[in-house]
Order: structure tokens, then sequence, then C-alpha cells
């Protein structure tokens, strides 16, 4: 049993009703994986179970439950709310479980310097635990990281290593700030169909790269500040890789910066764009494969419908193969209503092309101009001389001046081919908020499967009175709460892989998965049960940056302050 | 924080934390609060702040109750001795109008005043601005870029000039969005609290509304009103175009020529009536350009439109046929010329009229063209709604869907020719829908997509937060409220969303009402009204039934 006061408390609300199937064999492992691996690696932490609303007839989760033999230094404490006090709520006839209403109780009784918010199916990685038994947590941050899914045949009979294995060796999805995405075997989000680069180019998307959208003309990703991909260059792809650029609207009328870093955070390359361009990324040719960051940087100006800060979206990514006019030995005639010389590439050679020029039969060049254009098309060099008759073999001899000393040329460099006509976003689903310029905090949380984890200090917990405790379907609730603690002041900090949470796959009955969300939708409407919607949760973030104000819903007595609720310790 | 507390004797039952909008009116102000709460021994103490710093004197504040004003606002001596009465309710928001020169600023909006207090008609109003009507509580001012209008909300305060003895209002009317299941029933009270009368509207409808002679003031009250929209926070139960004192229907017109009497007569002399033959053709000359003389205020329902048939007008009536009478200063007889209709048959019949709701009050038999004088029992003075119908009941007519069972050739009051004794009759007050057409807005289809919202949100308050220098409740929710929003949003802003959260937080409403009275010193002052973000805010205040509180523990950093 506690001996020493907790440095962590971990809570979670729940009821014996089996919501989401096999609930109590998922619960049984967030215990055992819990109660173990703190035990094993020295946290001191208690585990503070909000049992909402017991359904009459099923034994109490502390019976249903089982326990280790020994005792381990983890408190569970059961914390019940009994119907009577859970029926003077609104919906209670429909919802039997007012989950943060619950989750409140619990912090409010949390007795850890440190609270984790989460739920009775999270398992954590062994360097989690060992990173919360560090001691390191600050006051001030609110910690958040991405959910893995895993599958729900959990291992029988098997000690929490085998459960800690099956976990990373199942992974389903993750759930990232950027979306939700399926993940193939290495733990890199799998390849869709029509996405804005094809198969065969050998690229693939890591974390920074929101979810394909889709429109009537083209489809694209947007961006997070920092988007890793990895590639490897196909045959006969030239280490060039053409890029379908625009600029956000969080840019407002300024460019963006961008910039390609290698995994060590060294800048490689960097441009500005305006607008939308295609943009060349040369490589060095000896690279074939890799793994790169492409950085943005720009206002970050808030969007009205959209909490999302949108820098740059990606149209398209492709290899540039050899051009037309370096590959092909003839260059066919434009025709402008008589016959043309034929002009034929006769050798290339370093810094030098040499090509034919014969005029057609019974005519005779009077002029010849040249014409050097740069990648953009801007004319930089011209020449035009009179000529003669007959066949003409023209050399070009090239001669390049370059900045820098030989030596230290970098083969990288990220040019603007052209620029190609910009998307007016004013007045679009994505307008920059007209309150943009004085939004002075604005940024974009990861909030996605925030129910799950959400650590923050206890004493920060408690000065923002936790959770809404709206009686409604509870979506979204928790994520309005992040963002309260970050206009409060509290600085979000997301802990990264090997940092883990692994979420137990279940029934579409609880929580929220791809597939169970259009179920979910109609069994809430079928119960006439309100529900924030996405569009008012955006107005809501949009309030708090306007205030650069937390919004806080509960009065002093939040959390059942006032209820001596009856506790079981195990 | 400059702190001047008058010295107490005992704890303080008010702290006052008023806001210095000026260095020289803080010594006014402390000057102004001291003399009074000395005088009516009122257990306060007083901080005046710098703008800005109210929260910070909140958290210091000892006293049982926090009034937050500001120095360029004084009380009325009723004020304070309410105060130091002690009479204050844990778990109430108190508010109050706030006079200003001319200008009264309420709940419904900033008024100009009239001489004699009353809210002044703009010159763009539903009224004249010299018609005498003014609008008080529940009117909002008038708006619309063509057509004026004003909302009411729940009860709509009608005060009146002296001076119209007996006179109608007109009202043109039609259900706001805040109004429940159609048709919306009004009623009409009178200063007493006293139903006197009512109407449903369903379309756009005009109502006339008789008032009694020493009518001063009225409330008309929408029941089953008080819904709510979801970017405006009104309550928007009716919509008034008009209200304007109603022209009686029959006048003193120009005599009309012999000759246009003449078929009339030719009949009645066919009908064997030549007694009376001499009443007949005064009638009919007075009768002038319509049928209808002096003291008919109205004819309504039960009548058809007036026709004319070579020189003779006429009004067919049908059945129970609605006529609005004024008696003047003396008593009056009903004074008509008649002749029975198709649906009779042309046979003889008798016309029977009584009161609305009452009793038969005269009968008289018509035969052939007849003119009839029928006594009305009612006191000079009053204003009777009759009803006028034949003794029996008339026949369908084949190919004309009206009943016509007798035609009106004349009808007016005239001074009595026998003094019958008046009935005694309630204090009248007699409405009459006078006309109807479609709505402009159809409020089911414009919030179709909104009621899942709207019946979350239920029947919600429009609290008075239109210039809120006077904001008192008790400490311990002001504490809960974290006092101000600590925002840099205007301040009339952050003062509607603290009133909003205390409402939210169970502080009710009470709005302190004459001869408790605030008033600030003249100036410019127009409150911005909220912006579409912070309206939607409080919708979702409204649905969420909850506050929303902008500072975290700490709070004190200067709102």
């Amino acid at each position: 049993m506690a001996t020493d006061p907790p440095y962590v408390s971990v809570v979670v609300a729940a009821r014996n009703d089996n919501h989401g199937g096999n609930m109590l064999g998922r619960m049984q492992a967030f215990l055992d994986a819990w109660m173990v691996q703190a035990e094993r690696y020295g946290l001191a932490s208690e585990i503070v179970v909000v049992e909402w609303n017991p359904p009459p007839g099923s034994p109490r989760l502390n019976e249903a439950l089982r326990w280790p033999q020994t005792a381990l230094s983890c408190e569970v404490r059961f914390v019940e709310v009994a119907g009577e006090i859970h029926e003077r709520f609104a919906h209670s006839d429909v919802i039997p479980l007012h989950q943060m209403i619950a989750k409140n109780a619990g912090i409010r009784r949390a007795r850890g310097e440190f609270v984790l918010v989460t739920n009775l199916d999270i398992i954590f990685s062994p360097v989690m635990m060992q990173f919360l038994a560090a001691r390191q947590l600050q006051q001030g941050v609110m910690y958040r990281l991405d959910r893995l899914d895993i599958a729900s045949s959990l291992p029988e009979g098997g000690d929490v290593d085998e459960l800690l294995r099956f976990c990373e060796g199942n992974v389903l999805r993750v759930f990232a700030r950027e979306g939700g995405f399926p993940l193939d075997a290495e733990g890199w989000p799998l390849p869709i169909e029509n996405d804005v680069f094809t198969r065969e180019s050998g690229i693939r998307l890591g974390s920074g790269w929101h979810e394909i959208e889709r429109s009537d003309f083209d489809c694209y990703r947007w961006t997070d500040p920092e988007a890793e991909f990895r590639f490897e260059r196909p045959r006969g792809a030239a280490p060039r890789l053409v890029m379908d650029l625009e600029a956000g609207p969080s840019a407002g009328d300024e460019p963006v910066t961008l910039e390609i870093a290698d995994l060590t955070d060294n800048v490689l390359a960097a441009a500005t764009l305006r607008g939308r361009a295609i943009m060349r990324l040369h490589l060095p040719p000896e690279l074939t494969s890799g793994r790169l960051r492409l950085r943005t940087k720009g206002r970050g100006l808030a969007l009205i419908r959209d909490p999302r800060i949108l820098h740059l979206r990606v149209l398209g990514m492709e290899w540039e193969t050899a051009p037309e006019w370096m590959q092909a030995t003839a260059m066919p005639p434009e025709s402008k209503g008589r016959a043309e010389p034929e002009v034929r590439v006769v050798s290339t050679g370093e810094r030098r092309i040499q090509f034919a020029v014969r005029p057609a039969s019974g005519q005779s060049l009077r002029n010849f101009a040249v014409e050097l254009k740069d990648a953009a098309g801007n004319t930089v060099l011209s020449a035009a001389q009179q000529t003669g008759d007959g066949d003409h073999l023209v050399t070009l001899h090239l001669d390049f001046e370059l900045a820098g000393g030989a030596g230290d040329a970098s083969p990288w460099l990220l040019e603007t081919v052209r620029e190609k006509k910009a998307y007016v976003w004013e007045g679009q689903f994505h307008a920059v908020n007209p309150r943009a310029a004085k939004m002075v905090k604005a940024t974009y949380l990861h909030t996605h499967a925030c129910g799950d984890f959400t650590l923050l200090a206890r004493d920060d917990w408690f000065a923002l009175r936790a959770y809404p405790e709206w009686p409604i379907w509870p979506m979204h609730l928790d994520a309005l709460f992040c963002y309260s603690a970050y206009h409060a002041g509290i600085r979000e900090e997301i802990l990264h892989d090997p940092l883990r949470i692994y979420h137990i796959e279940h029934g579409t009955a609880a929580g929220w998965t791809p597939e169970g969300e259009k179920a979910r939708a109609a069994r809430l409407q079928a119960k006439g049960l309100s529900e924030l919607q996405y569009p008012e949760v955006v107005r809501w973030i949009n309030l708090m940056r306007r205030f650069n104000a937390p919004l806080i819903f509960t009065l002093s007595q939040w959390g059942l302050a006032a209820e001596r609720l009856p506790e079981t310790r195990v | 924080m400059l702190d001047r507390p008058l010295p107490i004797a005992q704890p303080p039952y008010v702290s006052v934390i008023a806001a210095a909008t000026c260095g020289a009116g803080s010594e006014a102000f402390l000057a102004h609060w001291n003399a009074l709460a000395t005088q009516y021994q009122v257990a306060a103490e007083v901080m005046v702040v710098e703008p800005g710093q109210r929260n910070a004197a909140l958290r210091a504040a000892r006293g049982e109750f926090v009034l937050c004003t500001q120095t360029n606002v004084r009380f009325s001596n009723e004020l304070f001795a309410f105060l130091a009465a002690r009479r204050l309710v844990k778990g109430r928001l108190y508010r109050i109008d706030c006079y200003q020169g001319d200008w009264l600023h309420a709940r419904e909006g900033s008024f100009r005043l009239t001489a004699d207090g009353w809210r002044a008609n703009a010159a763009d109003d539903i009224t004249p601005p010299d018609s005498g009507i003014h609008f008080g509580e529940g009117w909002f001012p008038p708006e619309g870029d063509g057509e004026v209008f004003r909302w009411m909300a729940g009860a709509g305060e009608v005060n009146l000039r002296a001076g119209r003895p007996g006179a109608a209002l007109e009202l043109e009317l039609e259900p706001g969005p805040g109004a429940g299941a159609l048709p919306q029933t009004l009623h009409v009270v009178d200063p007493e609290g006293t139903m006197v009368a009512e109407f449903a509207i369903a379309e756009r409808t005009t109502v006339r509304l008789w008032l009694p002679e020493d009518t001063r003031a009225f409330r008309l009250v929408a029941e089953d009103g008080g819904l709510p929209l979801l970017d405006d926070l009104r309550i928007l139960d009716v919509r008034c175009f008009r209200c304007e004192w109603a022209r009686p229907a029959g006048e003193q017109g120009t005599l009309r020529d012999w000759g246009a009497m003449r078929p009339t007569l030719v009949r009645q002399l066919a009908g064997g009536a030549r007694l009376r033959m001499l009443r007949t053709i005064g009638w009919l000359r007075a009768a002038g350009s319509n049928i209808f003389g002096l003291g008919i205020e109205y004819w309504g329902e039960g009548w058809h439109r007036l026709e004319e048939s070579g020189t003779e007008k006429f009004h067919w009536a049908a059945g129970d046929a609605e006529l609005v009478v004024r008696i003047g200063a003396e008593q009056q007889d009903l004074c008509l010329v008649v002749e029975p209709g198709p649906s009779l048959s042309g046979l003889p019949f008798e016309l029977v009229v009584r009161l609305e709701d009452g009793p038969v009050i005269g009968a008289a038999k018509v035969k052939g063209v007849t003119p009839l004088r029928i006594p009305l029992p009612l006191a000079p003075g009053s204003v009777a709604k009759l009803l006028l119908a034949p003794d029996r009941e008339g026949k369908a007519l084949p190919g004309d869907t009206r009943m016509l069972n007798f035609r009106v050739l004349a009808c007016a009051c005239r001074k009595s020719a026998t003094a019958a004794l008046p009935m005694k009759l309630p204090r009248q007050w007699i409405s009459s829908v006078t006309g109807e057409r479609s709505v402009g807005i159809d409020w089911e289809t414009r919030l179709a997509g909104a009621q899942a919202q709207r019946r979350e949100i239920g029947r919600p308050a429009f609290l008075h937060v239109n210039a809120c220098d006077f904001v008192l409740m008790d400490r311990e929710r002001w504490l809960d409220l974290r006092g101000y929003p600590e925002t840099g949003e205007l301040p009339e802003h952050r003062d509607a969303l603290l009133c909003y959260s205390a409402y939210f937080a169970g502080a009710e409403e009470e709005v302190l009402r004459l001869p408790l009275r605030m008033t600030r010193a003249e100036g410019d002052y127009t409150p911005a009204p909220l912006d579409e973000e912070l309206v939607w805010l409080i919708t979702q205040m409204r649905r969420l039934h909850t506050p929303v509180i902008l500072n975290v523990e700490g709070w004190d950093r200067g709102d």
C-alpha cells in the first residue's frame, strides 16, 4: 500500500456496464500494466477510479476486478457517485456516465502532485512509466502525446511484459495532432490512394502532415510547422523533387519561409514562397534515399473556421525526370504557318551544347537569335546575329561563375520554377479571422484523443477548475479544456516516441474511432441528445484566442466538491 | 488603489468599489457617498480604484455585499435608505437603470427622455412624435430601414398623455420569434394588474383598443412568449409597426342630396311606413359619404363592405354585426335605417341589439325600409361593442357566398329621446381585430434549423447589461466568478459577460426601481453593442446553462 504521497494521480471514470465490450478485461489490463510498472520503476502513484452511477445488479468494479496477491505501492481508490447524484443532472436518462463531471470528481480528490486524466483502456509504455518516475514533470506544462490504437485481442493469461510486447507489435493506428492514421509495421502512416504523390515516387509521409483534403479542383495536404517525409528515389528520376506548393492563409500577405532540414536539424535548403508555385528541390545526386523535414514559418494568423495554423499546403510532389530539352535529339518545329527550319541537337558535353539548324527546302536563314532564360522563365541573356544560307552547326559554349568557393557549394537548392495563380482565401472556408492580427497566442494544440492523456500539475487543474461540467455528450469537452489551459498560460508539451500510450481497440459504444463516428452521431440524434459540434469548438477556441484568456465553465464547487462521496481503497 | 474608507464601527455590509473615471470625480464621489451613507447609516467601505483595478479591490473587499460602480455616478437618497435597510439577498444580481442628462440607459436600450421623464418617441417611430403615446419598459427602440417597427418583449408598457378621453388606439402587430405556438395571445393589462382585454394574432394584425377615459397606461403582455433567437440576445415576442390614435368610422359628413335618397324613400313608401318618412329622410341625409355617422366608432365582423347601387349606399350585414359605439356627453339612441335582405327572403324580422358577451339591450321590428331608434342604456362617456343580429337565421343564397340578412343605409348615435336608465357596465376596455395580412417574417421557417438549440435554451433571461455602472452581488458570488473578466475587451462587453456569468452561476437578476435611482454625469456615452462573437458566447451560456469565467486563480491582474 501507498506510503509516500503520490507523485502522479491517475484519474479514470467508469461504471461496470461493459461499455464498449470486454470492459473489465480492458480495465484489468490498464490496472495491471500501471500497477506493475509503477512498482517496477518506483513511481509513487495512485489510481482514482470514479465509479459513476453504478448499475444496479452488477458488482462494484473493485469486486469485479482481480487484484495482485502481494501489496503494491500504487493505491487504487474507488470513489463512488451514486445514482441519486447522477439523476440530478440533465440527460441522466440517456447518458449513464457523465464522463467529464466524473473525471472532475476524481481530479478534485486526487492527492498527487500531478494528475494524469486518462481512460480505463490505456496502457502506458515502459519508457513512459520511467519518464513519469523520473519526476521531471513541471508545473505550468500540459503534457500530451499521440495515442496508439492496438488490437483488442489481448493475450490471455500472460503477464504484463507479454501485454506490453503485444502492444508494441499490434499497433493499428495513431491519433496524432494532425489526425488519425493507420500505421504500417514500421509505424509510418499507410499510403493512401490518390495522394499528392504517386505510390511509385517512393515518398512516404511521417509526422506533421494533415489528412488529405480534396476540393473540386485539387487534392492537397496541409503541413504542420515541421513535416517529415522519407524517400527512395526511383531509378531514372533526377535528384530533383518538384513540389506544387501554396502558402496558406495563415501567412496573410507575407511570404512563407520554407526550409528543408535533415533529422539533426541542419537546414539544407531554404526559400520563400508567396502564393502558389512550382518549386524544385535539388538533392545531391548520390543521395537516393533519406528522411527530410519540410519546415515552414509564417505570420501564424488564426482562421475563422479552422483552428489550425495553415502556412503551407502541398498539392503535388514528384521526382523530376531529365527535361525533354535535355533528352530529345530533335526538337519539334513550332509551326508559325510556314515551314520552320529543322533543329537537331547533335551533341551535348560539359558546358557545351551543339545543334544543327537546317532551313526548309528552298529557304535560307536571315538571322539567328539565342535567348537564355532562367528556371522561372526570365530572359537573362539574348543575342541575335545576321546569318547566311545553308545548314548551320551551332555550338553553345557555356561558362558559369558560381558564388562561393567550389568546395563549399551545396548540392541542395530549393528554387522556384514558376509561379501559379494563387488561391484567394478571403471569403472561403479557410479565411483568416478578422481579429487574427491581435491574436497573439493562437496555436493549434494536440487535442486528438486528449481524453486519454492529459497531464498537468494538480494546482493547475485546480486553477482551471478542470473540465466543463456540461451534462451533454462529452465529445470535445476535453479539447476545450486543453485550449483553456493553454490560454491560461500553460505550455503544451508533446511527448514523443518512445513515450507511448496504447489504447485498446473496442466496439463503437465509446470513444472516437473513424468507423464508429457515424453510428455514434445517429445514436445521439435518436436520443435527442446534445453535443458540441466541431464548428462550435472552433468558435470557443476563437474566443479564447480573441480574449487571450481561458474560458472556465465551472464554479468553485466543481468536481462535486460539496458531496461526500464514499471511497473504497484497494 | 485610492482607498478612502468611511470610518465604520462595524464590519461593512457593503463594499463599494468605484472605478475612478477622472481624478477630480473621485473626491466628489467620496463626498457624496460619505454624506449620504452617514445620513442613512449605511455600513459600507468605499474603495476608489483606478480603472482596471476593480478585481484587486474585489479581493480586498470585506463587505457582505460588493457594489461595483464608477465615481461619475450619484445615487438617490432612497437607494441609500434601501442599502441601509439591509434587505439585500445573497444569490441576487442587483442592477439599476442609468439616468444621464435627458437620457435613460435601460435594459431595452438607451432612450432620450421627455421633460416629464417618459421615453421620447423618435422622429421616425411607430407613432407620431407628438401622439402622446410613449413606450416604456418592454419596448426596444425603433428600428428598420424602410418600414419602422419596434420589438416588444414580455410586457410592453404603454404610457398615454391626458387629453384623449375614450379614444381608441390602433396597433399593427405581428408575432415575433419569441412567440410560442401561434396564434399568439396578447393580453391588455391595466395598471392595477388586471387583464382587461385579450386578442390573438397569427398574422400581421391590426387591433383597435378602446380605452376608458382616464387611462394613462397599460401593458401589452405576450403570453407564452420568451423564446430565444440564436443571433440576438433580446427576446422578441411581438413586432409592432404602428401604434396611433384611431379615427372613428362615423363622422359628421356632408349632407346627402335629396335625389340620392329617392330610391330608398320610394321603397319605404311602398312598404307602407309612411309615418316615419321624415325620420328616414333626416338620417339618410346626415349619413353623408358613408352610412355611419357620429357615435359609430367602428364596424367590424358581420358587416360586408360598402356597396353602392345607383345613388344608394349601404352595408349588407350577416349575423352578429359588430358595432362599436361611443356615447357622448348625453345618453344616446342607436338610429338606423334598415331593410330586410334576401337571406331573410325580404320578410319582416326583429333586429336584436346586444352587448358583446352581455345582455340584449334593445330590439325593433324591421319591415321593409325601416328607420329604427333603439335606446342605448349606456352611461354618457362610455364605449361599448354591440352585436346586431336578426331574430332568426338567414338562408344561404344561390350563387353568393355571403349571408345577406339585412342592409343598413344609415347608422349613427343620436341624443336619446327616451332617456333610458343607464346600465352599470364594467370598466370598459374593448378590443377588436380590424385587419390581417401576411406576416413579414415567417419565423417558423426561418428558425427551422435552430430549433434544437432553441429547445435547449428554453426561455432565457435577457439581462439588463446596458450601462453596468451598478453591479451589486454578495461577495462570495464575486469571488466565485473571479471578478471581472481580465481581457482587453471593451468595458461594457466585460460587464455584460460578467452579468451573464453571474446569472448562470445562479444569481437571479433584480433591477431596482424608482425611486431608487442612479444618475451618471452628463457626457458622451453610447455603450457599444455586443458583437456577433459575444452574442454567440452568451447564447452558448444560455444553451449550456453555464457561466464563463476568463480568469485563472490568482486573478486580479487588471480587468
